[in-house]
């Protein structure tokens, strides 16, 4: 289908560096609308000139402190010999904390829910299918539409790894799935903490961890079944 | 360790990469939150959250948007923290007048801070999505997967802010030539 006068000004006015074909051949075939996309290019020039501000620190800040001002590391030496007689407090102190177990792959997902509410609150419309090509595209992996309505779709860091973190629609409930491949159970492993349940299950690569609220009744492990057998590519 | 902040190293590499990201970022935390100081103190907060997770970003080319991501969510968090006052545009760019004036020399001077005006004047829904794809190179997903919109939303809300914007400037704004 051409597109129109129309649908090719709403593109321009929304995408101005779009280079769709049917963008290109109707800018080329349309004395008006080239017109248009001239005017519109040249107000585009002016607001990114707008929006690039000049960044001087404000007078409030001194000119040492005109760049980041990182935590300092060195020490003051009047300050080293108080450090030192701390330290054998500290060590104690220390020893008891390296007993403590590491904060496990559970809080650290519980954790990152804390860090995406705005996760749960998703529209009503299903990621487009380039979207979750993109966020699934480091990992070579897809998802297969069996694995529920996509209605939140990106990538996130997560341990220090850049993780597909999803909100899909089960059963008209909302759950989280995080495709860690990077992280291997041996088997699937629940939690529930902080106002979350959630499954952490063993995937071909790594693993998948679901995450539901407390108040969705939804059967994680269920979900977390049909997430992983949803994924190609494993 | 390195005795100095951005010398050799890791630290070193990563505070300097941080520091030519930091006006950029500056730029974006003033358009979303319309303060400059509160935008300075949003980024320096943000700059040393992200320098003691520094282990976490796997992929040193995703700096920008991971530290982008850290801005939003720093000044969501200030946000929450304090009630931030309503926003007057005339007083704040009265306020902001030696950042919101333009610095070149050019013949649309008065025009390029009219729009910046213009801008500030924009809800914050049609802001933040204009902001992130012409101040900060975003692509229609990658700014749905930061606001966590779909591309539809975030293609609309561009449009919206345009023709906004084009309407203010008394630019030609039918979609229609036969109108």
């Amino acid at each position: 289908m051409t597109m129109g006068c129309k649908q090719f000004r709403q593109t321009l006015l929304a995408e101005p560096r779009t280079v769709d074909a049917e963008f290109t051949q109707h800018l080329a075939s349309c004395a008006v609308c080239s017109g248009f996309a001239a005017r519109a290019t040249a107000f585009e020039g002016k607001l990114a000139r707008a929006l690039a501000i000049g960044v001087k620190t404000s007078a409030r800040r001194s000119a040492s402190s005109a760049a980041v001002r990182w935590p300092a590391q060195h020490v003051p030496r009047r300050w080293l010999a108080l450090a030192a007689s701390v330290l054998l407090g500290i060590g104690v102190v220390t020893v008891l904390w390296l007993a403590k177990p590491a904060p496990s792959l559970a809080a650290a997902l519980v954790e990152h829910m804390s860090h995406e509410p705005g996760s749960w609150a998703v529209s009503a419309a299903d990621v487009s299918a380039e979207t979750l090509a993109e966020v699934f595209k480091k990992d070579r992996l897809s998802l297969r539409p069996t694995g529920g309505e996509v209605r939140y779709a990106r990538v996130c860091g997560f341990r220090g790894r850049s993780v597909p973190h999803l909100v899909v629609q089960q059963n008209g409930m909302p759950v989280t799935v995080m495709v860690l491949t990077h992280e291997s159970v041996s088997r699937p492993t629940p939690f529930a903490e902080g106002g979350y349940r959630g499954i952490i299950e063993p995937a071909p690569r790594g693993s998948v961890a679901v995450i539901a609220r407390d108040r969705d009744a939804i059967d994680v492990a269920q979900a977390a079944a049909v997430v992983v057998r949803a994924i190609d590519g494993w | 360790m390195n005795g100095q902040p951005g010398g050799n190293g890791k630290r070193g590499r990563f505070e300097a990469l941080c520091a030519s990201l930091r006006p950029d970022l500056i730029r974006f935390a003033f358009w979303l939150g319309r303060d400059r100081q509160l935008a300075e103190d949003v980024v320096q907060e943000a700059l040393l959250r992200a320098w003691r997770s520094q282990d976490m970003l796997a992929d040193p080319a995703a700096m920008k948007p991971w530290l982008l991501t850290i801005v939003r969510r720093e000044f969501a968090r200030t946000f929450e923290r304090k009630r931030l006052d309503l926003v007057d545009i005339d007083e704040l760019v009265a306020r902001e007048e030696p950042m919101l004036s333009a610095a070149e020399n050019t013949a649309d001077v008065q025009q390029i801070a009219e729009l910046r005006s213009a801008v500030l004047r924009l809800d914050d829904e049609y802001r933040e999505p204009l902001v992130l794809q012409v101040l900060m190179g975003y692509s229609t997903a990658e700014i749905a997967a930061e606001l966590g919109l779909s591309t539809a939303a975030v293609l609309t809300r561009l449009f919206r802010a345009r023709h906004k914007l084009r309407a203010m400037f008394g630019e030609d704004t039918s979609l229609d030539p036969e109108e």
